[in-house]
């Protein structure tokens, strides 16, 4: 799972989360709530959407690392290998 | 709705005190339907958003009074029901035998929910018999229906990536992009987002063909409502800050055992503290109309959600002083991701008792709120942040956040916004008890 595949979730998620919102305007060390406009409640449903796409359990404390492209791409390969 | 000779007028609800008229975008009955208390009818577009309208009584649709497409002023009836007969004789009723089909009957969904909670969990809405007959039909926002239907476009020839299949704006935007000539043409208008935004530019800007057409109304009506609110409610502002480390503390510790999509949201338990307080001060829930103020018996929060296309609605979080914090939590999810999707119903917009407005997720450290006329009072509440606190003696680093308030000088004085302002931050350090 390289950045682009990554960035592909990312989207395909968003689009059910907070459809509008593009992954690929955003350079990938921004923090995604930021840049495409997320408030909590839109950043909840993207995790609960990646746990349905990819069955990864996000846990509270592990939030920080699916804000920005670049920690995602580092964080979901070592959970779905997990 | 008003009754008279036995039969009921399905009027144009007002959704919000500031809509004055309402487009009908789409009936889901015809004459001879019938129908059940809860039931979405029909689809109204108000200059704020496309709205689901559910009939509150149980009948049969007589006659449709206003045709798709028609914009009518609030009050207006839009259709006719009358009483349902009794089941058991329903099949021998010989007074409009060619408008009801007996037939008609197992397509309506049955009581399928507890009388007491009609607001929280609407029926799903059943099939449409007259949209059977021609194809199934397709899953999508009635805001998305729309855009389709001004541009032209099948819903059904658009693959739907949403829930279920449903077509989702993104659907409708590449349908839009790669088999609408206009488009590219529309879209040279309209300035594209930048690729990769400037690195000193923290904020990507919203992305403006996302716009609803909607947008504009929603501004006026936006216009008008708060320009109503400064001109007649003589507001005070008081501000307090509170610590939310034993709130926070608490969240995270229930939510460690819980799955991903039962996790409470800080902004649960700020709305909770808030419903407990304005229980006990109704000097700053409930409505002012005819020169006085009349408190609410329960506490119905109306909580602004922004959209993604510019302005905002408000549904409401109903008797939120008596719902569990999970209960909150969950029925808060449930309205603003419909108010994104433009799904929201006419019970979602009744009308708010005290509006609380949470404007932390933008980083701002306070809000001082615009009441909502005919409310007397609106709490705010800015960012969560780490900053320095006096406690015992020492300077530490505490989790903070600002809450505001904004209330009407005609019900309440300074003195008694304090008290109401202190008893929410009183619950919020006490949230096991929320």
């Amino acid at each position: 799972m390289n950045e682009s595949d990554v960035r592909r979730l990312l989207q395909d998620a968003l689009d059910v989360v907070a459809p509008g919102a593009e992954v690929g305007t955003v350079p990938s060390d921004v923090d995604l709530r930021r840049a495409l406009d997320l408030d909590s409640l839109d950043f909840l449903n993207l995790i609960v959407e990646i746990d349905n796409r990819m069955g990864i359990h996000t846990a509270e404390v592990d939030y920080p690392r699916l804000t920005t492209v670049a920690t995602a791409a580092a964080y979901l390969p070592e959970r779905a290998r997990a | 709705m008003s009754e008279g000779n036995g039969s009921t007028d399905f009027c144009m609800p007002a959704l919000g005190a500031d809509m004055e008229k309402g487009t009908l975008l789409e009936w889901y009955v015809k004459p001879g339907d019938p129908v059940h208390r809860g039931q979405v009818i029909a689809d109204v577009d108000t200059e704020k958003s496309a709205i689901e309208v559910e009939v509150w009584t149980d009948g049969i649709v007589d006659e449709i009074c206003v045709p798709e497409g028609a914009e009518v002023p609030v009050g207006t009836v839009l259709a006719r029901l009358r009483p349902a007969v009794p089941s058991a004789v329903a099949p021998a009723a010989p007074a409009a035998p060619a408008k009801v089909p007996p037939q008609a009957a197992p397509r309506v969904q049955p009581k399928v929910q507890p009388p007491a909670r009609p607001r929280v969990q609407p029926p799903t809405r059943p099939a449409v018999p007259g949209a059977m007959s021609a194809a199934p039909r397709v899953r999508s926002s009635p805001l998305v229906r729309r855009r389709a239907a001004q541009a032209g476009i099948d819903l059904a020839a658009i693959p739907g990536t949403g829930p279920g299949g449903a077509v989702v704006s993104a659907d409708l935007e590449r349908a839009l992009a790669g088999t609408h000539p206009q488009s590219a043409h529309q879209q040279a208008h309209q300035p594209a987002p930048e690729p990769v935004p400037e690195p000193a530019a923290e904020r990507t800007p919203r992305p403006r063909a996302r716009r609803s057409p909607t947008a504009d109304g929603m501004r006026e009506s936006i216009a008008r409502l708060m320009t109503r609110s400064k001109r007649e409610i003589p507001h005070y502002y008081l501000s307090t800050t509170i610590d939310v480390g034993p709130a926070l503390a608490w969240l995270r510790e229930r939510n460690a055992g819980l799955e991903v999509t039962e996790r409470l949201l800080p902004v649960a338990l700020l709305l909770k503290a808030t419903a407990l307080a304005a229980s006990e001060y109704p000097d700053m829930n409930g409505h002012y109309v005819d020169g006085r103020h009349h408190p609410a018996p329960t506490v119905r929060l109306g909580v602004p959600v922004a959209l993604r296309s510019g302005g905002l609605v408000t549904p409401i979080v109903d008797a939120a002083e008596q719902l569990s914090v999970f209960d909150l939590n969950r029925r808060l999810r449930d309205v603003a991701t419909r108010a994104r999707q433009g799904a929201l119903r006419a019970s979602d917009l009744a009308e708010p008792t005290l509006s609380v407005t949470n404007l932390g997720d933008q980083g701002v450290e306070a809000v001082f709120g615009v009441i909502y006329p005919p409310q007397v009072a609106l709490v705010g509440f800015g960012a969560v942040s780490e900053r320095p606190w006096a406690h015992d003696g020492l300077l530490g680093v505490r989790p903070l956040v600002t809450a505001t308030l904004a209330a009407d000088h005609r019900v309440s004085d300074g003195h008694r916004g304090g008290l109401f302002l202190t008893a929410v931050a009183e619950r919020l350090a006490h949230p096991e008890e929320l």
